[in-house]
């Protein structure tokens, strides 16, 4: 009986996911602390990571493909109704516009004719974060419409895995900013209430997402129940959500520069870990619907 | 598309069903085949094949196929061969059959030859070869398909039953009885089924395993394996009692009216009346009230009674069947069979109300020691319901062909002596009842597909001076030969085809589409070869179709008009005998003999049931519980097959079907490997849970070879015992659904 | 009007035989899986059944791609390698499939394949499988053509041709005299996941 879990996509496909989603998530966080001029050292850097991450992602999804030597028929070849074509050009538009943005905050390129100070560089610097969070939920449409997988087929999940990016890119925040000690005990508390706050918005989402899923039919319920395994409840919710959480709030009472660097270094792998599981879990737990009853 | 030019070839699949001959057509380019389809034949429901034939193609080009003659190095079984030529090989050959032939006698050395298909010629190339050697030629009607001939004879005289009870046109009912066609005969008989049932026949299903026939089923009768004989005698008590036999009929048509004595038990002749009388039958005349001779009497004889005649107390043959059915009540048949009374009994009553009624079998449900008993049963069902057709009906048919060219060429001399397969056992291992000393298996696989295996490789092989395998691959058998000659596919040499006259009446030639592989040659090169060696040649001076031309010389009016050359144009239906054209039952009285004077001391004279040797009710349940059914799969004529890519991809090892029940009380999971054994030996496999079988029975499919299975194999398990009431109405058969296992997981 | 090509199953008369499986297998040269395939429905395995004697439920479901009107798989390819003809068969154009497997996800009723293996069914190719068998892309996807060369010949796709009990109907959909047609009016066929909306060409009498 047609009633299998989709093996078709896998870890690098859900690698790409998750990159993609982390390097919006980093980018577009990065774009509101420039905004809001914090914390300049931490978000330069998020910045180039954004685009970075996305980059790495990429090749992920090109090792994914079949006929690599084809590679550029995705961008001249596109179909404007697949999001795996709409996907490829706002991956490239983000890249293209991130760096643009982002590599102007390094001296080697001074030469650039806009900086993020300018008219024109914060323009690039909207149109890139614009791009940034369509690079993060994208993929939730790209799965979204996929029909004959119930699981999947929910309209929460663009919004899940945009929190969710959201979540990760301020995790690769944190662990910049744990790197570099730059930003202080106050910087490190305004990080950690974020995070918390963000991680509460995914729990909530994950929560509402599989609690409506198991009740939207035999197939849906019978995808979130393949996701009582160990690698969901134990490395996506557990290790990925509950103990950063955990961690993040602690923080909020620390005062230690050094506690305060371990917490948000640990958090930010846990958040981390936890996403890459979660887009993996979600891949695969993807159940077609049968095509006929008994 | 292609620079090469294409060449197309009409040939046919030589019957490995032993079904149908579907034609084929080969595309052929640079000599070598690249694939194949369907061949037109006359109307476009006969353009068929099945994944079997269309999966030729991996056959033919097969890596594995052994392409030169191979001598063994080395113990048996040990896998060690040496290439040898051809010349060297069938020099061996023939220096070791003459030398056993003096030593033991000509009978010392036998043929084995398998089927069924393969084509005519092939088979014939062996016949005559065993016939101008005097040696024996083995019969493989006993590897499961001689019950049936077994009672064929007793009962018609007759080869094969299937047109008494079934194949009749506009059917009200059809009953498949013990039969898979949805697996083994898709394209007549379960097409027909479809069409039928489509047009409002019922269909009725009897079995023990819901098949893919008994999912089509309007009822689905489950029945325990081995007591359908309770079930046809139940329903003939009901039809008995309900006065809805056919009198009128069976007094024509059978030994019903004739006299029994009861002394003896031997029909009642005019020379135990009168001194100096003839041997003809009597029966008791109604209206003189008195004996007469079964050809003087007006009224036909009385079918029912008691009577003295010269002091010899005597009953009508149908009196005795009459006292048998009376034993046999809906509610003790449903005691045996596990059917309820009811079902049995509703049964009769539809089978004897809606006629024409069809009923279908095939040679599974007779795997049982008493099998042949089985099929008695069912064909007196059918007789005194009066639905057997009589004789001259135009329903009958079949090729009358030339085999007297082939079984015995040199009519001055004495032919080979033919002993069944199971009789073979003794004849090797005791001397009973003539040593055999030499085998040349051809187109059988032996040690994979017949009974007790581990008495094959530990008893009868050792026994054995030498052996001769020809086949097309390096077999279970071929293992354990002396000599491997390499045997080409039936898409490299040309024979003559045809499938069972009453569902395919037609005879075509298979062509030779390419040059046979490697050192590869056909059967009757093959023995044409060794021929030269052993002084036969001038019988073996022609080529494969002056062969075929041989073989339809029969001067028989069905075949009136056919050679090679006409059938180079396509396949030619055979001509069905003009009705009254003597077709007749060939028992000694003429009639249909449901008493069977010869099985009297056996106590089998009528239909009786006998309980199964190894059934859930004998003592030996209690060690091995389980009865073991092999089916017969749709993705492989017995082991042809199975060594296909294709057919791996879809079903890749051998499976152990079993009830939830039953595998719940083993620990046994879906997909759990297992191992099945009992005394004789065991097999490993794969646990396939299924409702659809009966709780106590597990059933697995034959032909997969013993490489495939994680150790051992089916034919490990079965029983080679010989029934000796089967010796005496034709041969013995493997009752290969005789047998008990248990089961635990591996 | 133009053609349009559809299929109808009788689910009453499929038998679970596998000669389509195994004729569309040597029509494409595919090794491993078909593009056509048989489904046991009842239980878990080929064969086995569901429920309980004397009401045991066992039917075998043919499938293949649906061809739909409203294919999911054209909407989702990013390189438009997936079309759909006039005649309603979907097809993959070659030369633009990059195998981003997209469409296999996409497609609900597993009628898509990777080809990641390549075309020779033993270890080493056979002499007579470069002659014979269609080209096969390898790292791309591949699925039911409905044997579009045998359509320009006059012939049936391999699966219907060869199926021994006739359960499979093949014609033009949009010719109401069509045997097809004649079917679906009067023998209340449907079509697998219809609220999906994909609309299928493949039409199934129940079983």
């Amino acid at each position: 009986m047609f009633q299998e879990r989709q093996t078709t996509f896998g870890w690098l496909v859900s690698a790409d996911l998750f990159l993609s989603a982390t390097g919006g998530g980093v980018f577009l966080i990065s774009f509101i602390l420039d905004l809001l001029n914090k914390y300049e050292p931490v978000a330069r850097i998020g910045g180039i990571l954004g685009p970075i991450l996305v980059l790495i992602g990429a090749s992920f999804l090109v090792a994914e493909i079949g006929s690599k030597a084809k590679l550029y028929k995705l961008f001249f070849n596109f179909n404007l109704s697949s999001w795996m074509s709409r996907g490829t050009w706002i991956l490239t538009i983000f890249i293209i516009f991130g760096l643009a943005y982002s590599l102007t905050a390094f001296t080697a390129f001074g030469w650039l004719p806009w900086s993020k100070a300018t008219a024109l560089g914060l323009g690039i610097g909207m149109v890139a974060a614009l791009f940034a969070g369509l690079a993060t939920s994208y993929t939730g449409f790209l799965f979204g419409v996929v029909k004959g997988i119930p699981f999947w087929n929910m309209p929460i999940l663009p919004l899940l895995f945009f929190l969710s990016g959201l979540c990760t890119g301020i995790a690769i925040i944190l662990a910049i900013a744990s790197f570099y000690n730059t930003i202080g005990v106050t910087g490190f508390h305004q990080l950690g209430a974020a995070g918390t706050v963000l991680i509460l918005l995914q729990l909530l989402a994950l929560g509402g997402y599989l609690e409506i899923a198991r009740h939207s039919g035999v197939t849906s319920a019978e995808s979130v129940h393949l996701l009582k395994t160990p690698l969901f409840i134990g490395g996506v919710v557990m290790v990925g959500l509950l103990v950063p959480f955990c961690l993040l709030a602690y923080s909020l009472a620390v005062r230690n520069m050094l506690i305060l660097s371990i917490l948000g270094g640990v958090s930010s792998v846990l958040l981390l870990i936890g996403g890459l599981f979660q887009r993996y879990c979600i891949v695969r737990a993807g159940v077609s619907r049968p095509l006929c009853c008994t | 598309m292609n620079r090469s030019e294409e060449i197309l070839v009409r040939t046919a699949c030589p019957s490995h069903c032993a079904v149908n001959a579907c034609g084929i057509l080969a595309h052929v380019k640079e000599g070598k085949m690249t694939k194949l389809e369907p061949a037109d034949f006359d109307g476009e429901r006969r353009k068929q094949i099945c994944l079997k034939g269309l999966s030729a193609t991996q056959l033919l080009y097969h890596p594995d196929r052994t392409l030169y003659p191979l001598k063994r190095i080395g113990q048996r079984g040990e896998g060690k061969w040496e290439r040898v030529s051809w010349d060297v090989a069938l020099d061996i050959v023939a220096a070791k059959l003459k030398e056993i032939a003096e030593k033991y006698g000509s009978r010392s050395v036998g043929w084995v030859l398998g089927g069924p298909g393969g084509g005519n010629i092939k088979f014939g190339a062996y016949c005559m070869l065993a016939s101008l050697f005097q040696g024996t030629r083995v019969s493989c009607w006993g590897y499961g398909d001689a019950a049936i001939p077994c009672a064929g004879h007793v009962m018609f005289g007759h080869h094969q039953l299937a047109p008494f009870t079934g194949g009749f046109d506009s059917p009200k009912l059809n009953i498949v009885w013990g039969h898979n066609p949805a697996e083994t005969s898709p394209f007549d008989l379960m097409r027909r089924l479809m069409d039928e049932k489509e047009n409002g026949v019922k269909l009725v299903v009897i079995d023990p395993i819901f098949t893919p026939t008994a999912s089509k089923a309007d009822e689905y009768i489950s029945i325990r394996p081995g007591t359908d004989t309770a079930m046809a005698l139940a329903m003939m008590n009901v039809i008995i009692n309900q006065g809805l036999h056919d009198e009128d009929y069976i007094r024509r048509y059978t030994v019903g009216p004739f006299l029994v004595r009861n002394d003896n038990g031997l029909l009642l002749r005019e020379k135990d009346v009168i001194s100096g009388g003839s041997d003809s039958y009597m029966v008791w005349d109604m209206e003189t009230d008195q004996v007469e001779t079964a050809d003087t009497t007006s009224s036909g004889g009385s079918l029912v009674g008691s009577y003295t005649v010269n002091g010899l107390g005597c009953k009508p043959a149908f009196q005795l069947l009459v006292g048998l059915a009376d034993e046999y009540t809906p509610q003790v048949a449903s005691g045996i069979t596990e059917v309820p009374a009811e079902t049995i009994r509703r049964l009769a009553m539809a089978y004897s109300t809606s006629k024409p009624a069809s009923i279908y079998f095939s040679n599974g449900v007779g795997r049982n020691y008493h099998g042949d008993i089985l099929y008695r049963a069912i064909c007196t069902l059918a007789a005194i319901t009066g639905v057997t057709p009589p004789p001259g009906d135009p329903h009958y048919r079949d090729p009358v062909l030339n085999w007297g060219a082939f079984t015995h060429p040199n009519k001055a001399a004495p032919s080979y002596t033919r002993i069944g397969i199971l009789n073979m056992y003794d004849a090797i291992t005791k001397g009973k009842p003539y040593p055999i000393k030499a085998l040349w298996f051809a187109f059988h696989n032996f040690v994979n597909q017949c009974a007790n295996v581990n008495k094959i490789i530990g008893e009868l092989i050792p026994q054995l001076e030498f052996i001769v395998v020809a086949d097309m691959f390096m077999t279970s058998t071929a293992e354990y030969a002396d000599i491997v000659l390499p045997v080409c596919t039936f898409l490299e040499h040309a024979d003559l085809v045809n499938g069972a006259a009453l569902f395919h009446p037609y005879l075509q030639l298979q062509q030779k589409v390419v040059e046979p592989l490697g050192e590869s040659k056909s059967d009757m090169r093959i023995v044409s070869e060794l021929a030269k060696r052993l002084g036969f040649e001038e019988y073996f001076d022609k080529t494969d179709e002056e062969f075929v031309d041989v073989l339809l010389a029969s001067g028989h009016p069905s075949v009136e008009g056919i050679s090679v050359e006409k059938l180079r144009e396509g396949p030619i239906r055979f001509k069905t005998p003009q009705p009254g054209a003597g077709w007749k039952f060939r028992t000694p009285s003429g009639r249909i003999e449901f008493y069977v004077e010869r099985l009297r001391a056996l106590g089998e004279a009528l239909p009786v049931y006998k309980e199964p040797l190894e059934s859930a009710r004998t003592p030996l349940a209690k060690k091995y519980p389980l009865v073991l059914i092999s089916t017969h799969s749709r993705f492989s004529t017995h082991s042809m097959f199975r060594n296909v890519p294709n057919l791996l991809d879809i079903e890749p090892e051998p499976t152990l079907t079993i009830n939830p029940a039953d595998a719940q009380k083993r620990n046994i999971r879906d997909g759990d490997m297992v191992v099945m054994f009992n005394d004789r030996g065991r097999a490993r496999l794969k646990a396939k849970l299924n409702k659809g079988i009966r709780a106590g029975v597990v059933a697995t499919a034959e032909g997969w070879w013993f490489r495939q299975y994680g150790e051992g194999g089916l034919n490990c398990l079965t029983s080679d015992a010989v029934n000796p009431a089967q010796n005496i109405s034709y041969e013995p058969n493997m009752a290969m659904n005789d047998t008990l296992v248990e089961v635990k997981g591996a | 009007m133009s053609k349009r090509y559809g299929m109808v199953i009788d689910l009453k008369r499929c038998i679970g035989c596998h000669y389509c499986v195994v004729a569309c297998k040597m029509e494409n040269g595919i090794t491993q899986g078909s593009w056509a395939r048989v489904d046991t429905v009842g239980g878990q395995t080929m064969d086995t059944a569901s429920g309980e004697y004397l009401n045991l439920i066992m039917f075998y479901l043919p499938r293949l791609c649906m061809h739909c009107r409203d294919a999911p798989c054209v909407e989702v390819c990013p390189t438009g390698a997936c079309y759909q003809r006039e005649d309603g068969i979907v097809m993959v154009d070659y030369d633009k499939c990059v195998g981003c497997k997209y469409c296999i996800v996409a497609c609900p009723y597993g009628a898509r394949y990777y080809n990641k293996e390549g075309s020779a069914y033993f270890a080493a190719e056979r002499p007579n499988e470069k002659l014979g068998y269609r080209p096969h892309k390898l790292h791309m996807t591949e699925k039911c053509t409905l044997c579009l060369d045998r359509l320009e010949s006059g012939k049936e796709p391999a699966c219907v041709e060869v199926c021994p009990t006739g359960a499979r109907h093949f014609g033009d959909l949009n010719d109401p005299q069509s045997e097809v047609s004649q079917l679906i009016a009067r023998k209340h066929a449907s079509q697998l996941l219809k609220d999906l909306g994909t609309e299928p060409s493949v039409y199934y009498l129940s079983p």
